[in-house]
């Protein structure tokens, strides 16, 4: 498309005013680009200006992820929370057992205990039982006598 | 909007912001070192970042404002001038495929922005690279509508005056 000098001229006059669309701005900045021939040298001034916003536009940088504390944090915080489950797990497995063997040994104790009362108890009848014996055995003597 | 949506978006305009900041802080490094800042800062502040109109200008804006305050804090921006941004309009003479009076002529836009006051130089490379309308333009340099347009118009003037000015002398 041939856009004639006119045109761009009154364009550029707008654009120095501060006036022109970003439309317009985008017509210029591709005139100016496809340009390849001689220009004519009042106009010489802008197709600087265009290439070089055209090339600024370009400029492009990759960063780095940002490190926020966000982001690390919830990696941190990840690890921080496998550890922390880890723990209280390996505490929790430790107090089980821990547990599990107080009352193996309660009941143990218990079981003794009984067993102890048990026998206790027979001993007591048995004690109860001799005292008969004593007592048969004196009514046999005095029988005898 | 969930933290990896404002990741994506951050990452999406990176390249915006730092060229922003760039124009105020010449420097790549500081720049670069600018915007990652931002992008923390809005990803620790999110809810706030997810009150403004669009996460996009809130960014923009506060790029604009910690470069201004980097380059005050520092000064850094007198002599760094000269380092980073001729290399980078080379090579983008590189890509375009141009001559090397070409190049010459992109680094002369270069120095003619570079020349501009602060403000001036934010609004043009917020209008003329980044292609904002005014009205958001205004939300990030804080502006009225008639002063945007009258910085704008100074600063398209200064650059052809002094493009202009530098041609003369060395015909």
């Amino acid at each position: 498309m041939k856009t004639n000098y006119k045109t761009i001229q009154a364009l550029l006059e707008k654009y120095l005013e501060g006036q022109t669309s970003l439309e317009e701005e985008r017509f210029l900045q591709r005139y100016f680009r496809d340009e390849a021939g001689p220009l004519d040298p009042n106009l010489e001034w802008a197709r600087d200006v265009f290439l070089y916003t055209y090339g600024e536009q370009q400029l492009k940088v990759s960063l780095e992820a940002p490190r926020t504390n966000a982001s690390s944090g919830s990696s941190w915080m990840r690890i921080a929370a496998s550890l922390a489950l880890l723990i209280v797990t390996s505490f929790g497995v430790y107090r089980l057992q821990e547990d599990y063997q107080e009352r193996k040994m309660q009941e143990a104790y218990v079981e003794t205990k009984k067993a102890f009362e048990l026998i206790s108890k027979q001993l007591q009848h048995a004690q109860k039982q001799v005292v008969y014996l004593d007592y048969i055995d004196q009514t046999a003597q005095k029988i005898l006598k | 909007m969930n933290h990896y949506k404002v990741i994506d978006e951050l990452q999406s305009i990176q390249s915006r912001l730092y060229r922003v900041a760039r124009r105020i802080l010449v420097s790549h490094e500081e720049s670069q070192d600018c915007v990652q800042d931002v992008m923390v800062k809005i990803l620790e502040r999110q809810e706030i970042a997810e009150q403004a109109k669009s996460i996009e200008a809130y960014a923009i804006t506060m790029v604009k404002n910690q470069s201004m305050d980097r380059l005050k804090s520092k000064q850094a921006g007198f002599l760094r001038m000269e380092e980073g941004r001729l290399e980078d309009v080379v090579s983008a003479e590189d890509d375009l495929d141009e001559t090397f009076s070409s190049a010459q002529r992109l680094r002369k836009v270069d120095e003619a922005v570079q020349c501009l006051p602060e403000k001036q130089r934010l609004v043009w490379q917020l209008r003329d690279v980044e292609g904002y309308d005014f009205e958001e333009i205004q939300s990030i340099m804080d502006m009225n509508a008639s002063a945007v347009r009258v910085t704008l118009s100074r600063a398209r003037k200064a650059i052809r005056t002094q493009i202009l000015g530098k041609d003369e002398n060395e015909l």
